[in-house]
């Protein structure tokens, strides 16, 4: 009895502990082993600004020198390959795409308006075919043959017009005609729609710096760290009153042409309009326009390229100075039953479907202001992108605009473009970011 | 006699078949059910594209918003359960990861969640038709 007793308690254990190892491989609740990090978009400029002591979103004037900062990261990818003609304007265009969604995210951040609605929409048409019902009434009001087809005709002529308007038409196919018919049956549609609008105006966002990706046999893609600070705020509202007094001083640094990058590789991935301090401690601003030539090895495209790239830098400081940003995005979720009569047999149909439309819209305007090309570089084509990139650096400067106040009634003012070749060979990294004193 | 009656037949037959068309089988009712505006700020905005089938997609766009409240179709509190305009209740939670856990309960009683990383910007929905992790957040 003992004996059976042990052998009992024995297979009882044996069963226990085998459950109890298949629970607990069934249900590994230990979170370590279930989950890992894989490299996330925008994840380098995360790093970056870990570094650098900011937070993507708002960041307190109190650990930053009593300067109200908000950084918004934004990506986007170029539409060209890498061996494409046309890839430093897709890179360009890719950048632009990036900044436009930091500075939607910048412009939400400062109030949106969100409007949601609920509509319940009943269709219900038991009719059936209308010739079929004008047979019937006039065959019960009328015995006499002929009288029957001219009242038949008239009221066909009546009913034409009134079912026009449903999209029925008389000259159509049968099978045509019964669609139409089979679309009033019945229905019910539910529809719910969320709308979020959003508009701003934006005066000091700035590109602090950019993170280009490109592996091989994928699209560039661009992450763009923006920034937004009140003494940034305060240097565009100076530039567009033209009051340079009002902007406030900076610790002099080295010269900005000593500032800028001359790493062709950093060059190249450096976009976009950012503050510097010049060494009389004045705040300036420099944009950094790409475009490549429609041909290589013509000097005359690659010129235009050039001209591009320098229209390009200006419309970034114009952005800066003065933008208006609207964001809308529409988010409609439909919920529609539907009850049809196909070939005499009633069927029942139903579908869930949601849209999404996003639009984020810039305008930028600046009035008589003046800028200077610091520099023009151009990198040629290479392993990674085949066509090369003319760079233009063009910036504005509180002292270029005195010059142009004190030169305004003289003529014959030079331009001080310089062009000058580059063979190194571009490694894809970060791009230059301006001064860090927001 | 007879002519008066046939004409009044065919008078009475005109009235009765346009009356018949505008009115007695054709209906559609619309209705507004409900109507919501809201001024907020978000401190973060997502929209994500969730890849159900090779036709089918699925979208979603959620937030936070400046005042701490959560964006899903309308702002709204955490853990705190939530009767939307569009008729669907929502229940969101922060997990110990640091995720957002989304529970909504549409209409016809069905359950869906969405868990959403803001950080990594990623989600993952669950329905009853499967798991579905996003294809792209942005």
């Amino acid at each position: 009895m003992v004996k059976l007793f042990k052998y009992t308690l024995c297979v009882l254990i044996l069963i226990t502990s085998s459950l109890k190892a298949e629970t607990s491989k069934e249900f590994n609740t230990d979170p370590n082993s279930a989950f890992s990090f894989a490299p996330a978009p925008g994840s380098e400029a995360q790093k970056f600004l870990k570094t650098i002591g900011l937070k993507e979103g708002y960041n307190d004037p109190k650990n930053n020198n009593g300067s109200t900062i908000y950084v918004a990261i934004g990506e986007g990818s170029a539409t060209a390959n890498n061996n494409s003609q046309t890839i430093h304007d897709a890179r360009y265009n890719a950048y632009r795409r990036a900044l436009l969604q930091a500075k939607s995210k910048y412009v939400q951040f400062l109030g949106v308006e969100i409007s949601t609605s609920m509509e319940n929409i009943v269709k219900e048409n038991t009719m059936p075919e209308p010739e079929q019902i004008v047979e019937r009434a006039v065959k019960k009001t009328t015995g006499n043959v002929s009288e029957f087809e001219k009242i038949k005709k008239l009221i066909n002529l009546k009913l034409d017009q009134a079912l026009k308007k449903e999209g029925y038409n008389k000259d159509d196919p049968k099978e045509k005609k019964q669609e139409v018919i089979k679309k009033v049956l019945a229905s019910n549609e539910f529809k719910s729609t969320t709308r979020v609008a959003a508009q701003a105006a934006l005066a000091g966002f700035q590109t602090f710096t950019t993170f280009e990706q490109s592996n091989a046999g994928d699209k560039v893609f661009i992450t763009v760290v923006g920034v937004w600070s009140n003494k940034l705020n305060e240097l565009a509202n100076a530039i567009k009153a033209k009051d340079f007094n009002n902007i406030p001083a900076g610790t002099p640094k080295k010269p900005i042409a000593e500032q800028i990058p001359n790493d062709p590789g950093v060059l190249i991935g450096t976009f976009g309009a950012k503050m510097y301090v010049n060494e009389n401690g004045e705040r300036e601003v420099v944009a950094f326009g790409h475009a490549s030539p429609l041909k290589e090895g013509r000097r005359d495209l690659l010129n235009n390229a050039c001209k591009q790239s320098e229209i390009k830098a200006k419309a970034d400081i114009t952005l800066f100075v003065n933008e208006n940003v609207y964001y809308t995005s529409e988010l409609s979720e439909r919920d529609i039953s539907q009850d049809l009569q196909v070939n005499g047999k009633e069927q029942y149909t139903s579908f869930q479907g949601k849209k999404f439309d996003e639009k984020i819209k810039s305008i930028g305007q600046l009035n008589d202001a003046s800028f200077e090309t610091v520099d023009t570089k151009v990198v040629p084509g290479n392993s990674v992108f085949a066509a090369s990139d003319c760079i233009s650096i063009v910036k504005w400067s509180p002292s270029g605009e005195r010059a142009r106040t004190g030169m305004k009634n003289q003529t014959g003012q030079k331009n001080n473009n310089t062009f000058s070749g580059n063979n190194q060979k571009m490694n894809s990294r970060q791009g230059g970011s301006g001064s860090r004193d927001f | 006699m007879d002519r008066v009656v046939e004409i009044f037949k065919k008078i009475y037959l005109i009235f009765f078949l346009l009356f018949f068309f505008e009115n007695a089988n054709s209906q559609v009712i619309q209705k507004t059910l409900s109507y919501k505006k809201y001024n907020v700020s978000f401190v973060k905005k997502m929209t994500c594209v969730f890849g159900k089938t090779v036709n089918e997609k699925d979208i979603i766009q959620v937030g936070l918003t400046k005042k701490g409240l959560f964006f899903y179709e309308e702002p709204f509190e955490l853990n705190k359960k939530f009767n939307s305009v569009s008729k669907k209740v929502f229940f969101v939670k922060k997990n110990w990861l640091g995720d957002y856990e989304l529970k909504i309960t549409d209409r016809k009683n069905e359950i869906s969640k969405i868990t959403i990383d803001f950080k990594n910007k990623k989600a993952i929905l669950r329905k009853n038709d499967g798991k579905f992790n996003s294809e792209r957040c942005y």
